[in-house]
This record gives structure tokens, C-alpha cells and sequence, in this order.
């Protein structure tokens, strides 16, 4: 899937582009700052030297107007500072300053007493989109925007509007500014100017709170946590601008009324924090990487991404067969709602998985790029691992195959010494020695009869031989009894400790195979006086073992017969060991799986 | 004596046939497969039938399982099993139930036509015939403190001649002794090695093969 998902009714979800956006150099920072309390100390200044006497605030609400312009630009240089990628650390600092265009009507410049005059609410629109956006700074749904662009419109034209019926109240003389935009038109319109200006601004304060419980109600409980600082500022905000009312109305200007009209300032501060709260930890990401390697793409990979991010309702979604999304269940995922963010994790050009998270994430696009990177190293070991583990499995299974054709080869080799050759001699040897009976000449007769013999040794050899291609005594009467002939035929006293159980045949060829290569190397190379066979099960694996008191000294290089042994036990799935100290008695030990594989 | 033969080896059948009758014994049929045996030994009942143990359709025990059903059928028909190697666990095996007129020869001995007649004989009067091949191998056996380091070298001849399943005449006639000595030398053995006595002579066969059979 490559185009962007679709919030059915709420409008289209990008998915963030990779900005990094500026970041701040400490000159930079410095710069903002006294900037900031160059404008304070200005603006303040400018207040107390209100050409309007009467308009002059006090000390204390001097400081507390300062302040709450302040808090927004501070806050926003330390939150622009931690998360540059962010807009949201600009646009405080924007909405601290733009907090200040009230003072500017202080001013008796002409011009800028009137703009003071015009847009001393435009920083609330700078507050109203930092309250929508939270913790991003755009605006998705188009309720918001709308609402924002309808309130910029809104306060510049009642603005405009308002300026244009003002007369400055009383003036002193060289103080008079003079209203170069005054429009007559007989009535002075400024008092319903102001009482229009007041009423929009309380129809769009409560469309702003009923856009904030909107989200509240739309955002899911790990979203409503994630979002506490967000619902902590506008109920502080609430609060003061209803108490800020009723308590001048009340109590007019004493310390309480101080206290409410301080309390904004929790606003910045508490959606600063929440913005830096945000930000977590790299070194999680390093622990994801590591862990991912190891885990296969599962419920315990999507756990490990959502800590590692953070956010506990993340979801992991990879494309389905179809091209759309499903998650690890196998089932399509729900589009993600206007709380919800939308990380992509890709390798090259190729979408990987998707990751979909809380909106809060995206104060911090550099975690999730390093979240989605280690989910792609996750993702591409996976399908690596998957890779390597089908090509493994598929030469364990030739090389089963391998063996067994062999085997099945060498029993078509036996059967055919059996029923050609041997027979041929057995009847050769039969009619030489029936020629015999009957040649009575005792030169010749003997003369035949030795050749008799002769032929009596090339058969036991050739049936020995036979018996090393295939022993057939394995396969018809099972590994006991053919290990008991075994032993019988072997010069040294052997104990047998063989169950008459049936396995499978390439199982009891193989096991003795082992048997009748340590006994023959117990013999030849071990000089060893006794031998001890023994086979045993436990529950799935057989262990072939055979001991000897020989001079120890074997492995499984030097032309003992042991390697190849060794290669046909690994081909079942099983293994051969030899322990052989010099001096100190041979064991020769094979494992094996009772399931062909 | 009547005999009748059953392999599936053609070529060898036939050979054989011809030595035998080079010999004087009456081969009164030949079949290369179970039934056939089956309706030959019903037809001719022979003194001996010449099994392979090694028949159609598996070639794995068919003789054997024939063996059985011949014996439980027709008894006074004796059986000699050819193998192509020969097992003690069957020897053992065939020993247990009643193994008069029962013989268990590698089939490679046959090209001893001597032995094969001799084997036949002893057959058909009812004694039991051990391969020879079988009786060398377990008495060589190596053993911790064995104890057939005790007996006398007549002794051994003695024992073999028993694990072969020879009566004390066949046993008298083959060292050229005399039977009341052959006896005296049984019952030395079977004292020295711990063996019950267990009365008839072709019993013993199968305590003296279980006895050699044991690896110390």
C-alpha cells in the first residue's frame, strides 16, 4: 500500500513526512531569548507608560501580564530546542509574542496604537491551535481547521472594523493619535463593534471547547492518558477565563484576582511538559534492536516495538496478500482515527510493515524513525532467518534422500550377488565336487576338489562381503539378532545388550553399521580382550554404543571407517561419538533419531 | 530315501537334484514357491523335504513359516532349512518345539554333497542336524574363565559332535569309539559345564547350543 490511509469521515491521514525541521544552535537560543525579554521588557515598559493614565496596570499586574507572555516564549524555546523536528516550540514562542500586540495600543504612535487596538486576540488563535494540535502542530480534522482559519478571519475583520469607528478617547497635547483609518458614517459603531468583537469571541471560545471534548471523546483511553497535559491546560484555561470574571467582577483587583489571572501560565508550562515528556530515551531503541534480532515477528516483536516506542496501543501492521493491511492475526486494520499516527517502516522501496501509534509520538519523529528502523532490521533477520531455515531443511531432507537411495542401491547390489553370482558359485562348486564323486582317477579327483575348496573360500568370502553392502540380517530378522550373529562371528567375547524391539530399517542399518565398525576396529586396531554392545531407547533417540578395553587412540579421521559413519548418522538427524584416550579403551557411541527425518 | 526339494534358485535346485540322484536318493519333486511345496509334500510325502528359508514372495521367512505348517500337518516328514546365514536365535528358535527329524544347515554346505547326504540320513531316522558353521563359531568363542579350557580334547570332539545334534551312535561311529564311551564322556561334559541332562538325545542339542550361546 502506498498511498495514504483514509480516516473515513475525519479526512486523510498523511503519514508525517522525514523533516527534521531547524534545529537551534546555542547562538540561536541565545538570540531567541533576548529577543524574548526584549520584547517583555518593552512591551511592559510601554504599558506603564500608557498615554491612557488611567489604562496604566499596576507593578503586580505588570509582572503577571509579563509573565504569561514570557512563559509562552520560554517554554516554546526549550521545547523548540529538545524537538526542532516540531513545530510546536514556534508556534508558542510565536503565540508569547504575538501576546504582546495588546501593549502595542500603549504606544502613541499612531499606527501602532491602532494595531494594538485591532488584533490584541490573535494570540488566542495561537493558543486555540496549540490546544487542537497538541502534541503536533497541524491541524487534521477540518472542523479545526476551519476553525482556526475562521478565527484569524474573524478577529482581523471585526478588527479592522472596530478601528475604523475609533476616537481616541482624550488626548494631550503631542500625545493625540490620530486614527488614519477612522471612517465615518455618522453613528460611532465602536461600542457594537466591541460588544460584536466580545460575543464572537465567546462563540468561538466555546466552539474551541467543544472541539476539545470532540477529540476527548474520539481519543482512546491510552490517547486520553497520553493526552492529560492537553486536558489539564484547557480546563486551567477554562477556569481562568470564567474565574478571571468573576473574580475581578467580585473581588476587583486584589491578590486572589492576581492569583487567577496567573493561572494561565500553567497552560505553556504544562504543554511544554507534556511535549518533553514525549521524548523518550534513545537507548530504548538500542535494547529494541538488540532484542529484535533475536525475535521472530510475532505478538512478542509487536510488544517490543510498542515499548520500545512507548506507546502501549501501537499497532504493528504488514501487507496482507492483497496489498492491503493486516495485522499479525491476519486481519484488516481499522483505519487509524485523528489521534493516531502512522509510521512506515520500509526497505528501499519495498513497505515493509507499517507501525500505527498515539498522535503524542509524534512529538518525537527522531524515536520513531529509530523504532522504525529496528523494526525493519527486525523484519529483514526475519525473513532472512525464514530464508536460511527453508534451504537448511530442504538439504537435511536430500541428504536423507541421498542416503536412502544408496541403501535401497545396496540392497539391489546384495540381492543381485545373492541371486546371480552366489548362486552360480554354490552350484558351480556343488557340480565340481559331484564330478568328483565320480572321477576315480585320485589325481584329478583331488584336483578338482581343491578347486571345491577354493570355490567354498570365495563364496564365505564373497558372502562376507555381501553382508557389508547389505546385511540382510538386519532388515529380516531385526538389530538384535543381527547384532548377536555379529558378535558370535567377532574373535573376542562380546555382551550383547540389544531390546528384540523393530525400528525403522535405515534406523537398525544404520545402528549397525556402527556396531560392526567399532567391533571390527575393536579387533583390528584396539587390540582389545573384551567388547560390551549396547542399544538404548529413550523416548524418541536411540543410543548405539560399544565399549572396549583396546588401546584406545581412535577418531573419527584416520581411516578407522568412522567418518563416513559419521556422515550417515548425521544424514538421519543423529551423530557419532568417539572417545578414545590413548591407553584408556575405545567407546563408540551413535545417536539417533527414531523418526527418519 | 525319498526327498523332495524346494528353492527358488533354479539353477541350484536342479544341481542339486542331479547330485543327489548321482547318489542314489529319490528325488520325488521340486517347487519354487510355498504352495507348491505344500502340494508336493501332500502328493509324495518324502522321508525329507530340502527347504530355503528364503522363498517368494518376500524372500524373507516364508521356508520357516512353511516349515511350521509342514510339520504340524504331515510330522513324520522331516525338514532340513537351508539358510544363507545361518542364525543361533533360529537354531534356538527350532530347537525348542520338537526337533526331531529337524535339520538347520547353511546352504553353502551343500556344495558338500557328503554332508548333505549324511544330513539327510540322520534326518530321516529321526536325529537333528546343527550346521557345523554354527557349532565352530560358538565353541571358539572367546569366554572369561572358560570353562571348556576344563574339559579333555576328546571331550571337546565330543561336544561338538552334540551341538551338531548327533546321537551317541553317530557320535561313537564318526571318532570311532565305542557308545558306552561316548556316554561316559556326555555325562562328563554336561557335568563340567553345568548342563542339566535332559534324557533324549536331540533334547540336548538345544541345552548344549543355549550353553555356547551364552558369552561368559
Amino acid at each position: 500500500m502506498t498511498g495514504p490511509l483514509v480516516a473515513p469521515g475525519l479526512g486523510l491521514v498523511e503519514p508525517r513526512p522525514t523533516a527534521s525541521g531547524h534545529r537551534l544552535s546555542g547562538w540561536q537560543v541565545g538570540a531567541l531569548v533576548a529577543l524574548a525579554f526584549f520584547v517583555v521588557i518593552g512591551a511592559e515598559s510601554l504599558s506603564a507608560t500608557d498615554w491612557r493614565i488611567e489604562n496604566r496596570p499596576t507593578e503586580l499586574g505588570l509582572v503577571t501580564d509579563g509573565l504569561l507572555g514570557l512563559s509562552f516564549m520560554l517554554v516554546g524555546i526549550v521545547v523548540w530546542r529538545a524537538l526542532p523536528a516540531v513545530g510546536v516550540g514556534m508556534l508558542m514562542y510565536a503565540t508569547g509574542l504575538a501576546y504582546f500586540i495588546g501593549n502595542l495600543a500603549a504606544s502613541p504612535v499612531s499606527l501602532v496604537h491602532y494595531l494594538g487596538m485591532a488584533l490584541p486576540g490573535l494570540w488566542f488563535v495561537g493558543l486555540g491551535v496549540l490546544v487542537l494540535a497538541y502534541p503536533s502542530d497541524r491541524l487534521v480534522r477540518r472542523a479545526d481547521r476551519l476553525l482556526a482559519a475562521g478565527a484569524v478571519v474573524w478577529l482581523v475583520v471585526i478588527g479592522a472594523a472596530f478601528v475604523t469607528q475609533l476616537e481616541p478617547a482624550r488626548c494631550l497635547p503631542a500625545f493625540c493619535p490620530a486614527n488614519p483609518f477612522r471612517l465615518d458614517v455618522g453613528v460611532n459603531l465602536a461600542p457594537t463593534f466591541a460588544t460584536i468583537s466580545t460575543i464572537g469571541g465567546a462563540v468561538l471560545f466555546c466552539l474551541l471547547a467543544i472541539q476539545v471534548v470532540r477529540r476527548w471523546r474520539a481519543a482512546t483511553p491510552s490517547s486520553r492518558r497520553s493526552l492529560a497535559p492537553l486536558w489539564f491546560a484547557a480546563g486551567v484555561m477554562a477556569a481562568a477565563m470564567a474565574g478571571g470574571e468573576v473574580v475581578e467582577a467580585l473581588f476587583g483587583d486584589n491578590p486572589a484576582s492576581v492569583a487567577v489571572s496567573l493561572l494561565p501560565i500553567v497552560v505553556p508550562i504544562a504543554l511544554g511538559a507534556g511535549m518533553l515528556r514525549a521524548r523518550i530515551d534513545q537507548a530504548s531503541v538500542g535494547d529494541l534492536v538488540v532484542r529484535l534480532g533475536n525475535d521472530p515477528v510475532d505478538e512478542e516483536f509487536a510488544a517490543a516495538v510498542a515499548r520500545a516506542a512507548g506507546d502501549p496501543s501501537l499497532v504493528l501492521a504488514i501487507p496482507g496478500a492483497d496489498g492491503s493491511l493486516v495485522d499479525l492475526h491476519d486481519q484488516p486494520v481499522a483505519a487509524p482515527g485523528p489521534d493516531r499516527r502512522v509510521t512506515r517502516v520500509e526497505a528501499g522501496t519495498e513497505l515493509l510493515a507499517v507501525l500505527i501509534h498515539d498522535v503524542s509520538l509524534d512529538a518525537n519523529p527522531d524515536l520513531m524513525r529509530s523504532v522504525a528502523a529496528a523494526t525493519r532490521l527486525g523484519l529483514e533477520n526475519r525473513r532472512l532467518a525464514a530464508t536460511v531455515q527453508a534451504q537448511l531443511d530442504a538439504v537435511r531432507a536430500s541428504r536423507a534422500r541421498i542416503v536412502e537411495a544408496s541403501d535401497a542401491e545396496r540392497e539391489r547390489i546384495e540381492r543381485n550377488l545373492h541371486d546371480g553370482a552366489q548362486q552360480r558359485l554354490v552350484t558351480l562348486a556343488l557340480r565340481l565336487r559331484t564330478i568328483a564323486d565320480g572321477t576315480t582317477d585320485p589325481g584329478p579327483r583331488q584336483a578338482i576338489e581343491g578347486a571345491a575348496d577354493e570355490l567354498d573360500e570365495a563364496l564365505a568370502e564373497l558372502r562376507d562381503l555381501a553382508r557389508g553392502i547389505h546385511p540382510t540380517a538386519v532388515v529380516q530378522g531385526g538389530l538384535a539378532s543381527a547384532v548377536e550373529a555379529l558378535a558370535e562371528r567377532t574373535p573376542l567375547p562380546v555382551t550383547v545388550r540389544v531390546s528384540r524391539e523393530r525400528w525403522a530399517v535405515g534406523i537398525e542399518v544404520a545402528a549397525y553399521f556402527v556396531v560392526a565398525e567399532a567391533l571390527t576396529n575393536a579387533v583390528r586396531h584396539a587390540h582389545a580382550s573384551r567388547a560390551e554392545v549396547s542399544a538404548d531407547v529413550d523416548g524418541e533417540r536411540m543410543t548405539v554404543a560399544v565399549a572396549d578395553d583396546g588401546i584406545g587412540g581412535a577418531d573419527l579421521g584416520s581411516g578407522t571407517g568412522l567418518g563416513g559413519l559419521a556422515d550417515r548418522l548425521a544424514a538421519l538427524g543423529g551423530s557419532l561419538e568417539v572417545v578414545s584416550p590413548p591407553g584408556g579403551g575405545t567407546i563408540v557411541r551413535g545417536d539417533l533419531p527414531l523418526a527418519l527425518p | 530315501m525319498r526327498v523332495a526339494l524346494a528353492d527358488d534358485q533354479a539353477l541350484l535346485r536342479e544341481s542339486l537334484a542331479e547330485a543327489l540322484v548321482a547318489r542314489g536318493i529319490e528325488v520325488v519333486g521340486q517347487a519354487d514357491d510355498v504352495p507348491g511345496l505344500l502340494a508336493l509334500v501332500e502328493r509324495t510325502q518324502p522321508d525329507v523335504a530340502i527347504v530355503d528359508i528364503r522363498m517368494p514372495p518376500s524372500h524373507t521367512v516364508e521356508g520357516l513359516r512353511a516349515a511350521s505348517t509342514i510339520r504340524s500337518t504331515w510330522p513324520e516328514v522331516a525338514l532340513l532349512l537351508l539358510s544363507h546365514h545361518v542364525e543361533t536365535a533360529i537354531a534356538v528358535d527350532l530347537l525348542r518345539d520338537d526337533p526331531r527329524g529337524l535339520g538347520y544347515l547353511l546352504k553353502d554346505r551343500v556344495t558338500r554333497i557328503e554332508i548333505l547326504v549324511d544330513a539327510l540320513e540322520r534326518l530321516a531316522a529321526g536325529g537333528v542336524v546343527i550346521d557345523p558353521g554354527i557349532v565352530s563359531r560358538l565353541l571358539g568363542r572367546q569366554r572369561s574363565h572358560d570353562p571348556l579350557d576344563e574339559l579333555t580334547a576328546r571331550e571337546r570332539e565330543v561336544l561338538a559332535e552334540m551341538a551338531e545334534g548327533r546321537s551317541n551312535r553317530g557320535i561313537a561311529t564318526r571318532l570311532g569309539i565305542e557308545e558306552k564311551t561316548v556316554e561316559y564322556h556326555v555325562s562328563q561334559i554336561l557335568g563340567k559345564l553345568g548342563i542339566e541332562p535332559v534324557g533324549a538325545d536331540h533334547r540336548r542339542v538345544l541345552a548344549v547350543i543355549m550353553w555356547l550361546r551364552r558369552s561368559s
